[in-house]
């Protein structure tokens, strides 16, 4: 790990660089008063982290950028760049040697160091010199700061003034606590730094602590026995709330059996119209197959009213015709007594005919009339059963809106409001054994 | 009310006003003047008769098919049965007045119209008689490509059917008669 310093160069528009090449390990500037010494050393300090600008003599006018080049760690070449006023470095990475190149690699870092920052000049620094992320112990007690390039640096360089001085070269240069340079100190020297102290307390604070916490115990056993009882005993509010709770019960549990035994009066009176209903059906059934059967008998009334009537027509006209002899033995009608009825017979058929004709007549007046009367009956009964039913999807519909509006959601607040009072119940009975 | 309709049903049909041999010849007359010149042996007029007033029974088994002239009644079926004695009295009747005659061949004894059928016929006025006449036209015209023995198959295969509907009837009129 090294960082070696390498050259310095101010620049200006229209101004010839000026610039100083430093040699390793050690560089010198020397020289008469009044020939810069303290500009250039100024410049280091400024272009390593800084933050006064270096002063300003005739000879640095019109030079308006100052840059610095450095060898990094593994000799890798830097340069960093600061306007002469102050303000954010540029960072150039030189080694490519193409001035293009370098020009693309630029990086902007911020003058004033942060812990936790890497975009800082100080940090920057520091990683070349594996020495970021650093803690310091700043005071006696244990209190830590981060490490920043500003305390390496005054021990990478010194100006004539602090040569002369009788002190320590490593306590008394910074404006900081002596314990910080001793830290620094400490760090460069064997390489450990102090993020592993604890803080330690300091008296005066711990005083205080200690007061306070005493004076709030002695608060706290002073008035709690009292308080604590006192409350305990005052069981009137949630008394109330019992009280309150159990006579919410007791509503709603009115308001449950109101309903029920509305239920229950609709139930029975859905049971006695399904009970008036049933009569009507099997009525409604018998009627129905009666008016089948005698629709069928009605029509056999018809047929055979026409047959018979047909029969008389025949009897007349068959009549007419004369009988032919046997077309197997060639016998007269007369001479073969078995065979098919006489003219005479025939006629008694016929006048039976007739006679069954007007019976027939008769039958089916009456039959119509019983089928009217019966055809009456079932379009009432229709009537009646379609009136049982309408009352019966009443009911239904009633039974079940009760239900859904009344009954269950009050069961359901019911449940809930007994068991906040079995909580309350309870709460109480844990406190009286308490007290 | 259901013992009086059964009742009247057996009535009807064992009583000498109806099914006489003047209706049924009178019947096997339409068939045959229709059917003219062609002849039926028994069995087939047999069963031309029952279908000429039965003809829903068939409906199923052909296009356009008359409603029956005769009522549905039960166990109708079994009227195929009796028919033979019937029809053979019926024909007997017209054969005596030279309004069918009858044949003898190797093939059995066939029946068929004379030329008196067709006048006699038109002298019947009744519904009854028209309609017979109208259904007797449509079964030939339907029944004409059938041989006999197809005819046999189709009865024997339905006769079960026909009347079987009632058999709840008579349950529901049991059921009725106890209550």
């Amino acid at each position: 790990m090294t960082l070696r310093l390498t050259r310095l160069k101010v620049t200006g528009p229209g101004k010839p660089a000026a610039e100083i090449n430093f040699s390793s390990p050690l560089t010198v500037i020397s020289g008469a008063s009044g020939t810069g010494k303290s500009h250039v050393y100024q410049c280091l300090v400024f272009m390593l982290g800084g933050s006064n600008p270096p002063e300003s003599i005739p000879e640095a006018n019109g030079y308006d950028c100052v840059r610095l080049e450095i060898l990094g760690d593994n000799s890798m070449p830097f340069a960093l760049e600061r306007g002469s006023s102050g303000g954010n470095f540029r960072k150039y990475d030189l080694q490519s040697r193409d001035s293009a190149e370098a020009a693309k690699s630029v990086v902007v870092l911020k003058s004033t160091h942060k812990a936790g920052k890497s975009d800082t000049v100080s940090h920057f620094l520091l990683s070349n010199c594996n020495l970021t992320d650093r803690q310091i112990r700043v005071d006696q007690y244990g209190t830590k700061g981060s490490l920043s390039f500003t305390d390496v640096r005054n021990f990478i360089m010194v100006d004539e003034e602090r040569i002369i001085t009788r002190g320590s070269p490593v306590v008394g240069v910074q404006y900081t606590t002596s314990t910080r340079e001793k830290s620094v100190f400490g760090l460069l020297l064997n390489g450990v730094d102090d993020s592993a102290i604890e803080p330690v307390e300091k008296d005066d604070t711990r005083k205080a602590r200690l007061s306070v916490e005493a004076r709030l115990l002695e608060e706290i056993t002073a008035e709690t026995p009292d308080a604590l009882t006192s409350q305990l005993l005052d069981t009137s509010e949630i008394d109330n709330r019992l009280d309150k709770l159990t006579r919410s019960i007791e509503e709603a549990t009115q308001s449950i059996s109101a309903a029920q035994s509305e239920i229950s009066e609709l139930e029975t009176r859905r049971r006695e119209a399904w009970e008036s209903l049933q009569p009507v059906r099997s009525r409604q059934m018998f009627v129905a197959s009666q008016l089948d059967r005698f629709s069928l008998l009605q029509s056999y009334y018809d047929s055979d009213h026409d047959r018979l009537q047909a029969m008389v027509e025949a009897e007349d006209e068959f009549s007419g015709l004369n009988e032919t002899d046997c077309p197997l033995c060639g016998r007269t009608p007369q001479e073969l007594p078995d065979l098919p009825p006489l003219k005479a017979t025939l006629v008694a058929f016929a006048e039976a005919c007739e006679q069954e004709v007007v019976k027939i007549r008769s039958l089916k007046q009456d039959l119509d009339s019983t089928m009217r009367t019966l055809q009456e009956e079932q379009s009432e009964l229709n009537n009646r059963e379609k009136e049982l039913r309408a009352g019966l999807d009443r009911l239904d519909a009633e039974i079940k809106r009760t239900l859904e509006v009344r009954l269950t959601p009050t069961r359901d607040e019911l449940q809930l409001l007994i068991s906040q009072r079995d909580q309350i119940v309870q709460a109480k009975a844990t406190m009286s054994g308490l007290a | 009310m259901g013992q009086l309709m059964s009742h009247y049903a057996e009535l009807r049909f064992w009583s000498p006003v109806f099914n006489s041999p003047l209706e049924c010849g009178l019947r096997a007359l339409v068939i045959l003047t229709d059917a003219s010149p062609r002849s039926f042996d028994l069995q087939r007029l047999m069963q031309y008769d029952y279908l000429l007033v039965h003809s829903n029974d068939v409906a199923a088994l052909f296009p356009q098919t008359p409603t029956s002239i005769h009522p549905a009644t039960p166990n109708r079926a079994g009227e195929l049965v009796v028919r033979r004695e019937l029809c053979q009295l019926g024909l007997r009747l017209m054969i005596s007045r030279g309004l069918v005659a009858c044949s003898f061949s190797k093939l059995g004894i066939h029946y068929e119209a004379t030329d008196l059928a067709l006048p006699f016929l038109d002298n019947l006025t009744t519904r009854y008689v028209t309609r017979l006449r109208s259904v007797a036209e449509w079964l030939n015209v339907t029944l004409e490509t059938l041989s006999d023995s197809s005819l046999n198959e189709l009865i024997n295969a339905h006769l079960g059917k026909w009347g079987a509907e009632f058999v709840f009837q008579s349950v529901l009129s049991e059921f009725e008669d106890s209550k």
